[in-house]
């Protein structure tokens, strides 16, 4: 059949919008909240430099290239292992098939709604999108041939070094000294940033994975927010809140400004996943978290605040139903 | 008479890990062959690698004679799969995802419907597959294995989380489609559907085949069950 795993996935995304589009308030909100915001927001950037919003419009379109691009490649690789459909899944031409149409329409309509918020630049957002494109195929790869390369050098064993008792004292020692050294670097060509931004991400690459079918075994056998909360977060907080507090006593402000960025958002998204892979399968809850942080940054374009107040009704709202999960998975 | 699959020295990898290690075994056309194994034997493994889910690290592995170990995709597109069951799209509805996978609805009743109706897929059809039980979950992804006509099917446990009627209803019309030309590899943990149907099997351990199942050997596990589970559980150790 031609194009079935793209008939199959927009299959479940229909069914997935009437399901959302049979409560007639999330669709109300959706119809008049989201022009709203965008208003709010075209007013809010067109009265920034030319120059920002170029860099704004190459930002978005690699970010949103990214997630796509990395998206759509493990869902291919999901579908040839495990998807019901996978005898169509096996050649390069369905892959393609599947993989160029949602690619190119998801781009195609960040660039419109990148128009409509008056933020297109059309060599940024190109060049952007091509950017994020190849880093967004590249990280599978890169993920994968990491745990090949740590499973042949960590110790057969398997202690797993993060679940440790001593990992949270030892990684905010980590930490802390990283943030000395950040600090020590010249403050000129920000160098210190730089390193701390590379800390940063080896901190997400190391603390930021969550499984969902750990979460949700874990619901089912009892276990409550908080405790699913304490699994996951100390270990983020202990590796970048003292470098932070460190880089903020230097007085490196732009490092401890990425640090600082760093430490809310990853434990915000970690949060939310969590909260997500409670009640719903894992590729619902990882479009539902993305949604939720671009419909985040977008509020956050029109009004600040909005922002962060959106991620704090989702975490409640998430934990409030979870609370029911707990013990009976659906 | 060519077989339906033969595979000789095969070996599949999980990541950088050996789990399927020098397995050979012959599936003659037109009959019911049967993997047993302790779990973490390498069972599902070797059923997906050989069903085109997962690539071959070495060996051969030919389709009615023709070498295919190097071309997934030609393994995939030649034998039925029942798909995991905890991967069925909770939003779609049975006959969506079968309708998906291969023929439309009708002409997969019209052709399996001896299955169908051993399965109860009819009363499915509407049914999102996140509304099932793992009974129904099971139902479905057997008849998913039969979507499109094929010559060969594997389905890794069957017979699990079905009732006792439907699994011997299934194991029924499976033997009978079996006879009609059907080739059939399953994975299996019960010693009833080993002896009673199957023409031919292998037993693992550790990724390696401990025990080569012929004919004969089933027919005498049949007579003699207390002798048979014995010797099988020997090899299982």
């Amino acid at each position: 059949m031609r194009f079935a795993l793209l008939k199959h996935d927009i299959a479940i995304a229909k069914a997935a919008l009437r399901r959302l589009t049979r409560r007639i308030g999330d669709l109300l909100t959706v119809l008049i909240g989201l022009p709203l915001l965008a208003i709010v927001a075209r007013a809010w950037l067109s009265g920034l430099p030319s120059n920002t919003r170029d860099l704004v419009a190459y930002g978005v379109s690699a970010v949103i290239a990214m997630v796509l691009a990395k998206t759509l490649l493990e869902r291919v690789w999901f579908h040839r292992t495990e998807g019901a459909l996978a005898h169509f899944a096996q050649g390069m031409g369905a892959q393609l098939g599947y993989i160029l149409p949602l690619l190119l329409a998801g781009i195609l309509t960040s660039f419109a709604g990148m128009a409509a918020l008056g933020i297109f630049h059309p060599e940024s957002a190109v060049l952007g999108a091509c950017s994020g494109v190849i880093s967004g195929f590249a990280i599978p790869f890169v993920r994968e041939a990491a745990r090949r390369w740590w499973r042949n050098v960590a110790p057969k064993r398997g202690i797993d070094l993060l679940r440790h008792r001593h990992a949270p004292a030892v990684g905010a020692a980590v930490s802390a000294a990283i943030g000395a050294i950040c600090a020590a670097l010249p403050q000129a060509g920000y160098l210190g940033a730089i390193a701390a931004g590379v800390y940063g991400l080896a901190v997400i690459l190391l603390t930021g994975q969550v499984d969902a079918k750990v979460v949700r075994y874990m619901t089912l056998v009892g276990h409550t927010a908080t405790s699913l909360l304490r699994h996951w977060l100390p270990i983020q907080f202990a590796m970048l809140l003292p470098l932070t507090a460190v880089l903020l006593v230097a007085q490196s402000w732009v490092a401890a400004g990425v640090v600082a960025g760093l430490a809310a958002a990853l434990p915000v998204i970690t949060v939310l996943r969590i909260f997500a892979y409670r009640l719903f399968s894992r590729l619902i809850a990882d479009w539902m978290v993305a949604g939720l942080i671009v419909g985040a940054a977008y509020a956050s374009l029109s009004f600040p605040p909005l922002g962060p107040a959106i991620l704090m009704a989702a975490m409640i709202w998430l934990a409030r139903r979870g609370s029911d999960a707990r013990w009976l998975l659906t | 008479m060519t077989a339906a699959i033969s595979i000789t020295a095969l070996s599949v990898n999980r990541g950088v890990q050996r789990i399927v290690d020098n397995v050979s075994a012959t599936v003659a056309s037109g009959s019911w062959f049967g993997v047993i194994g302790a779990n973490g034997s390498g069972k599902t493994t070797l059923l997906r690698a050989i069903a085109g889910r997962l690539p071959i690290a070495g060996g051969n592995c030919a389709i009615f004679g023709s070498e295919k170990a190097a071309d997934r995709n030609a393994r995939a597109q030649a034998i039925g799969f029942a798909p995991p069951i905890e991967h069925l799209p909770a939003l779609l509805t049975v006959r969506e995802l079968l309708e998906l996978a291969g023929d439309p609805a009708p002409v997969q009743q019209q052709r399996n419907a001896a299955l169908w109706q051993a399965l109860g897929i009819a009363e499915l059809l509407n049914v999102p597959a996140g509304e099932c039980s793992s009974g129904m979950r099971q139902r479905a992804a057997l008849a998913l294995a039969f979507a499109l006509p094929y010559r060969i099917v594997i389905l890794d446990e069957p017979f699990n989380w079905l009732d006792p009627v439907a699994a011997f209803d299934t194991r029924a019309v499976l033997d009978a489609m079996v006879k009609g030309g059907l080739t059939l590899i399953t994975a299996l943990h019960d010693l009833t559907t080993l002896c009673g149907f199957c023409d031919s099997g292998i037993v693992m351990a550790k990724g390696r085949i401990s025990l080569q199942l012929d004919q004969a050997t089933l027919r005498a596990g049949r007579n003699n069950a207390a002798a048979f589970e014995s010797e099988l559980v020997a090899a299982l150790r």
